[in-house]
């Protein structure tokens, strides 16, 4: 049994879907996190129209990555020989959602200095937030990890009993 | 005869509902029609010859791209118990 082609999608899933939650809840319903609002910061109607448009050019980044995950999910589904298991797929969206994250605030917040997660902070609080947005990061990657052994723990308990779902149904 | 008609109104619905889409976008687009749209217009062509914002945007998609090749990496769990 492989797992993975599993792990893949759920990766995939969880940078997309991750990216969609960053756009949705920080870019447009609390107004932070805007792409290039530390080059051009949000206070007039033009600055504003020129983040939302490279805001939505990081949406299509993240709709490609959730429609490749769904490919890949849905071949994975297909295939009768490859495991399901929810702990690997949910801990690999994680995973894939931390690593975005973190990645995304070290290149953008701290290297290339495009923006920051509480543009409109100053000092220590724009550093507090940056370094939050990080260690959540942190904690997705570690709790992916802690839930794909689980379901792989789950999977080789199901394979040594000859119990698994899949194998039942091929 | 009966599902051909369905489908052939069904795609009449989609082209429709697409065009019409399509037109509001264009009507409604800051870019096209408003008094800033020269200065928006303008301020999206400078921004985008910004080498650090292609960086930023492309980066974070990329290296989790790559890290991905370690996960996709042949996991089998049943031979590891052998």
């Amino acid at each position: 049994m492989n797992l993975g082609s599993l792990r893949t999608a759920g990766i995939f899933l969880g940078i997309g879907l991750g990216g969609f939650v960053d756009g949705i809840v920080l870019h447009q319903i609390l107004q932070l996190h805007n792409m290039l609002s530390n080059r051009l910061f949000p206070d007039t109607v033009v600055n504003t129209d020129i983040n939302m448009f490279w805001d939505g050019i990081f949406h299509a980044f993240t709709w490609i990555c959730t429609v490749v995950g769904l490919w890949r999910l849905w071949r994975v589904a297909q295939r009768r020989a490859s495991p399901l298991n929810s702990k690997v797929l949910c801990g690999s969206m994680l995973l894939g959602w931390g690593l975005f994250n973190f990645i995304e605030g070290i290149v953008n917040h701290q290297l290339l200095g495009l923006h920051h997660v509480v543009q409109r902070a100053t000092g220590g609080a724009q550093m507090f937030w940056d370094l939050t947005f990080l260690a959540s990061g942190v904690v997705f990657i570690a709790a992916g990890r802690y839930l794909i052994q689980r379901g792989r723990a789950e999977l080789r308990e199901e394979a040594r009993r000859g119990t698994s779902q899949r194998a039942r149904v091929a | 005869m009966e599902p051909t008609r369905g489908k052939s109104s069904l795609s009449f619905v989609w082209i429709a509902g697409l065009a019409l889409l399509a037109a509001g976008s264009a009507e409604a687009c800051p870019l096209c029609h408003s008094s800033r749209a020269e200065e928006v217009r303008a301020g999206i062509r400078a921004t985008a010859q910004s080498a650090a914002l292609w960086l930023g945007l492309l980066v974070p998609f990329t290296a989790a791209g790559i890290a991905l090749t370690g996960a996709s990496r042949r996991d089998d769990i049943i031979e590891e118990d052998a």
